[in-house]
């Protein structure tokens, strides 16, 4: 029971915290709005759902000659949410067939319009932004929260837990600090150590396993972000190689952010799932090994842990490698559709960044199980002094 | 019982190398690949070295607001490989401040430039194409091969072979057959299979544990590609948001390719080494058990599986969630920058691609337990019955 009261005690501390961190996050992004410019266009969204289609020569392939690449539908649109819902407009979907990325509709469909009105509240124009996409993000969140509390059970509903609050902090608290100048790596590094111990602290419980688990995590994450810096400083990446960080910098106000840092912040933040499960493992391992073993030698028990890191090693030295590799899988066709030569790609910024991302973390994830055998041979040795002293 | 094991061996064995076979045939298809690519002509890339900087005023802010923003550097090369070999150049680099991304030089640095010739073979035009950085990315590649030695000792060794089999499989097996227009998906499970199997079979030998854990992963694997087809197609993700598909659809010839499969591989590969991980984990501990207790019931070997994958699931699950959020750090920072609203990212299909991807493969992750365990529990009911 006391235990129980403990771990309550610890669940609220963390709640009070994440809320105090998120409304911390809002005071300072507020005295800092030089970044936000709160809603510079007049545009309105809502959803609407296609009725009818009255004309539509998407169909046809090619015009002949004067084929000028266009294409229209006209159609009656219902508009379903916000001020001017249940109102049928009549609007025109234009769509350029040279470009390969366009919205064609049908009637029934769901879509996201964009739209303009006057002083008076009328709308003066609407068009077709995206297509409604949100119900399968969601019906996909909840079948893996399904999931996992099915395989899961308890642990699985923890799991789901942890997550809502890595996402939390990261949307809520990293990226709006890393907006307003802050310096990306001390922020990450910070808001690292705090998922880490909530996430283990919730996976295992308060105890020296989670412990051990959780200096191991920071040092293997620490080990990547250093490696990424180091080498990234070599190769003179810049860290505006890719598309999005470019559009970023271009933005009012944006340039001075940091963006090597928030090209580590990346790194540390990609490596920090794999490594956090890594050294969770062995933690876990190594406890259990000093729980049926108390009288183990200090250097059996390093033993003893070394090979188990050896074994998980094996099967999770590529998880990371293939997840980015799954990631850039387009970028690979494209360079290779190309006929980019290999020294060419090679010496990209773009390509160079990914495999730096790529490679840090996995070798953050290779010295995180050192680390941990280490940090966890240390917490037994001071746990049966502590012991010792106390009888 | 001993001799229907060492049959079992020999068909892996001979599994293997079918393998070994299939892998030598992709590469004389790949051989004609190559050929079939346009060259491109009198225009090619050589590595230089800067020797002497003539002028460079690029470290002067520009005076006022309204001043000329390109500024330039004019500095003496000399060419390190190709034909125009030790040949000295003066060139210039033209720096627009404009730009966020550019390339500023010092004496020193190893850059490559492009280079164009006239029909006599000599040098018209040179042109910075990027900084030279592939030095740093084999120091690091070497670093991480040294490490997995140093703390795997011969387990390490299995692992980076096992890096540079798949390495190899999907740069020159996989990536080129989609191009030549062969359907993405079906190219994506073959090559899958090879690589689960041939990196299972050398991380653990040729055993029951590692037929579990293969036939485990390709379950979870092919569950979330399953998975990823179905809500794409619902969600009508067109495989196109993304800006390299959209230079990729624009190359003469690549119209018509399967850019929904091509966004399904990419889904299938980037699962691939967490799912491995998590059934051979279930795999060989379920091993240890039978091993400690051969008379255990069917029942409380799925049970200890169970309990067993739950406790890897807990860290397992956002493995590969983070991984894909740090790599869309940019994006994300980008959309809360311009102040988009979050109804607006949501339905965007680059977005709802990026979700989709990174749950599909969490979900497969998830099932990948009790498939693993239903099947040990399985093979090793197939086995005692003999």
């Amino acid at each position: 029971m006391k235990i129980n009261k403990k771990e309550i005690f610890a669940l609220l501390g963390i709640i009070s915290f994440i809320i105090i961190a998120i409304i911390l996050t809002n005071i300072i992004t507020q005295n800092n709005n030089i970044v936000f410019n709160k809603k510079s266009s007049n545009y309105i969204y809502a959803k609407g759902r296609v009725e009818k289609i009255f004309y539509d020569d998407t169909d046809i392939k090619d015009k002949g000659k004067n084929d000028n690449y266009l294409r229209k539908q006209e159609l009656n649109i219902k508009i379903l949410t916000g001020n001017n819902k249940g109102e049928l407009y009549k609007i025109r979907n234009t769509i350029e067939t040279i470009d390969v990325y366009h919205i064609i509709v049908h009637e029934g469909d769901k879509v996201l319009l964009n739209m303009t009105e006057d002083g008076s509240g009328k709308l003066t124009s609407i068009h077709i932004y995206e297509r409604n996409r949100e119900p399968y993000v969601y019906f996909m969140t909840i079948l893996f929260v399904v999931s996992l509390i099915v395989v899961g059970g308890k642990q699985g509903a923890k799991s789901v837990i942890t997550l809502i609050i890595t996402g939390i902090l990261i949307i809520k608290v990293l990226l709006p600090l890393i907006l307003c100048g802050y310096n990306p790596i001390i922020l990450t590094i910070i808001l690292c150590t705090v998922i880490v111990m909530i996430t283990l602290f919730i996976i295992g419980g308060i105890n020296k396993k989670t412990l051990t688990a959780a200096f191991g995590t920071l040092g293997g994450v620490l080990i990547a972000g250093i490696i990424s810096q180091i080498v990234g400083y070599g190769a003179k990446v810049t860290g505006l190689a890719d598309e999005h960080a470019k559009t970023l910098a271009f933005l009012h106000n944006s340039i001075h952010l940091n963006f090597k840092g928030i090209l580590f912040a990346g790194i540390i933040i990609g490596a920090l799932g794999a490594v956090m499960d890594v050294c969770m493992s062995i933690a876990s391992s190594m406890s259990e090994i000093v729980e049926l073993k108390p009288k183990i030698s200090n250097k059996q028990l390093i033993k003893s842990g070394m090979n188990i890191g050896k074994d998980i090693m094996g099967t999770m030295s590529n998880t990371l490698i293939l997840a980015y590799v799954g990631g850039t899988f387009q970028l690979l066709l494209l360079l290779m559709a190309e006929n980019v030569s290999y020294t060419q790609i090679v010496n990209l910024d773009m390509i160079i960044s990914q495999i730096i991302t790529a490679l840090s973390g996995s070798i953050g994830l290779v010295w995180s199980i050192p680390i941990t055998v280490f940090i966890g041979v240390l917490f037994n040795k001071i746990k049966s002094y502590g012991g010792n002293h106390g009888r | 019982m001993e001799g229907k094991f060492k049959i079992d061996k020999k068909v892996i064995l001979v599994y293997s190398i079918l393998a070994i076979m299939l892998i030598s045939i992709f590469i004389s298809i790949n051989k004609g690949i190559k050929n079939g690519f346009t060259d491109k002509e009198g225009f090619n890339t050589v590595k230089a070295k800067i020797i002497e900087m003539l002028y460079d005023n690029t470290n002067k802010k520009p005076e006022r607001k309204d001043a000329n923003y390109c500024r330039y550097q004019e500095f003496k090369i000399r060419i390190e490989d190709g034909k125009h070999k030790n040949e000295v150049y003066t060139m210039r680099n033209t720096v627009e401040t404009m730009d966020v991304y550019n390339i500023i030089v010092s004496k020193g640095d190893e850059i490559f430039v492009c280079v164009s010739e006239n029909n006599d073979g000599k040098i018209v035009n040179l042109h910075i194409f990027d900084i030279s950085r592939e030095k740093y990315i084999y120091i690091f590649i070497g670093l991480f091969f040294i490490l997995l030695l140093v703390i795997g000792g011969y387990k390490g060794a299995k692992s980076i072979i096992t890096l540079i089999l798949t390495a190899f499989m999907v740069v020159k097996v996989l990536l080129p057959l989609i191009l030549k227009g062969y359907n993405p998906i079906t190219v994506t499970i073959f090559v899958c299979i090879i690589i689960v199997s041939s990196t299972l079979l050398i991380i653990s030998g040729i055993n029951r544990k590692t037929l579990t854990a293969i036939l485990g992963t390709l379950g979870g694997v092919f569950t979330a590609g399953v998975m990823s087809l179905i809500v794409g197609y619902a969600a009508k993700i067109s495989g196109l948001a993304n800006e390299d598909v959209q230079m990729l659809a624009y190359l003469p010839n690549r119209m018509n390719m399967d850019f929904k499969g091509i966004l399904f591989a990419g889904i299938i590969i980037g699962a691939l080494g967490a799912v491995m991980d998590v059934s051979m984990s279930i795999a060989s501990a379920m091993h240890e058990i039978e091993e400690v207790k051969p008379d255990i019931s069917n029942k409380a070997l799925i049970k200890s599986g169970m309990n067993i994958g739950k406790d890897i699931m807990g860290s397992m699950s956002n493995t590969l969630i983070l991984a894909y959020t740090g790599s869309a750090l940019e994006l994300m920072l980008l959309f809360m920058a311009s102040s988009t609203t979050f109804r607006e990212i949501i339905n965007l299909d680059m977005v709802s691609a990026e979700i989709i991807r990174a749950i599909a493969g969490s979900i497969g992750l998830a099932l990948t337990i009790p498939l693993t365990v239903i099947i040990a529990a399985n093979i090793r009911n197939h086995k005692s019955s003999k």
